[in-house]
């Protein structure tokens, strides 16, 4: 009951992948098609979104946070990236989830 | 003295019932949160782990803005990508391998994630080229 509310991955189409990692849910980042982000779920506007998700990280701490990227398929590869590099200067971790090929 | 006693209520309960729900209710959500939640690709970004380059000229797999992938400068489906990857892991001796992945901006993540994926499998560590 607690794991399966505390989810929060949208519906949509994800990239196929044979990884078998389980994604994390304590920083979760989704961008769709049209290009709307959310934030755990919440709807962010691009510009806010840096700064969301940096004092999240600091929140957590960035040696145990990990910043899940939810991007639906068809997603450009360059907002994938720009949150990776922000990972990446936060100096924590980034994962992005996929799902398994049918 | 013709008091009446009291019926006694019965003090047992049937356990057996209570159990069969929980156990149902226990793998109920078992298979749902495991459905839930997503796989995911670990990234293994600069900032946490160390990059180490072991070759000085690593091979490239460059991803077009449609989605074609080319494998050192020659176009290649994904498949021909996968065994190639493996055949050069299979040769690569002790040492981890590297690849360069340039991915155009505006690809589809969808491809980038097959060719780190493909990587993923192999253990060979992506470079990520991030063109602007």
């Amino acid at each position: 009951m607690l794991t399966s509310t505390l989810v929060k991955i949208q519906p949509f189409e994800l990239p196929k992948a044979d990884s078998k990692t389980v994604a994390p849910t304590s920083i979760v980042v989704s961008i769709d098609k049209s290009g709307k982000y959310t934030l755990n779920s919440k709807n962010i506007t691009q510009s806010s979104l840096i700064g969301a998700v940096s004092s999240k990280v600091k929140e957590i701490g960035a040696r145990d946070a990990t910043i899940t990227i939810v991007a639906e398929v068809g997603v450009p590869w360059k907002k994938v990236s720009q949150l990776m590099t922000l990972a990446s200067q936060l100096q924590t971790r980034a994962i992005i989830a996929t799902q398994p090929p049918e | 003295m013709g008091l009446k006693k009291r019926n006694k209520v019965s003090a047992e309960f049937s356990m057996s019932s209570l159990t069969d729900i929980i156990f149902l209710l226990l793998i109920f959500f078992m298979l749902t949160s495991s459905l839930v939640s997503p796989n995911s690709l670990n990234l293994k970004l600069p900032g946490r782990s160390k990059p180490s380059l072991n070759s000085s000229n690593p091979p490239e797999i460059v991803i077009s803005q449609y989605g074609a992938y080319f494998f050192n400068g020659s176009k290649v489906s994904s498949s021909n990508i996968r065994s190639r990857v493996s055949d050069m892991a299979k040769n690569k001796g002790s040492k981890p391998l590297d690849m360069v992945v340039s991915p155009d901006p505006r690809v589809a993540n969808e491809h980038v994630v097959t060719i780190l994926d493909i990587l993923n499998t192999y253990k060979v560590n992506a470079i990520l080229a991030n063109s602007k």
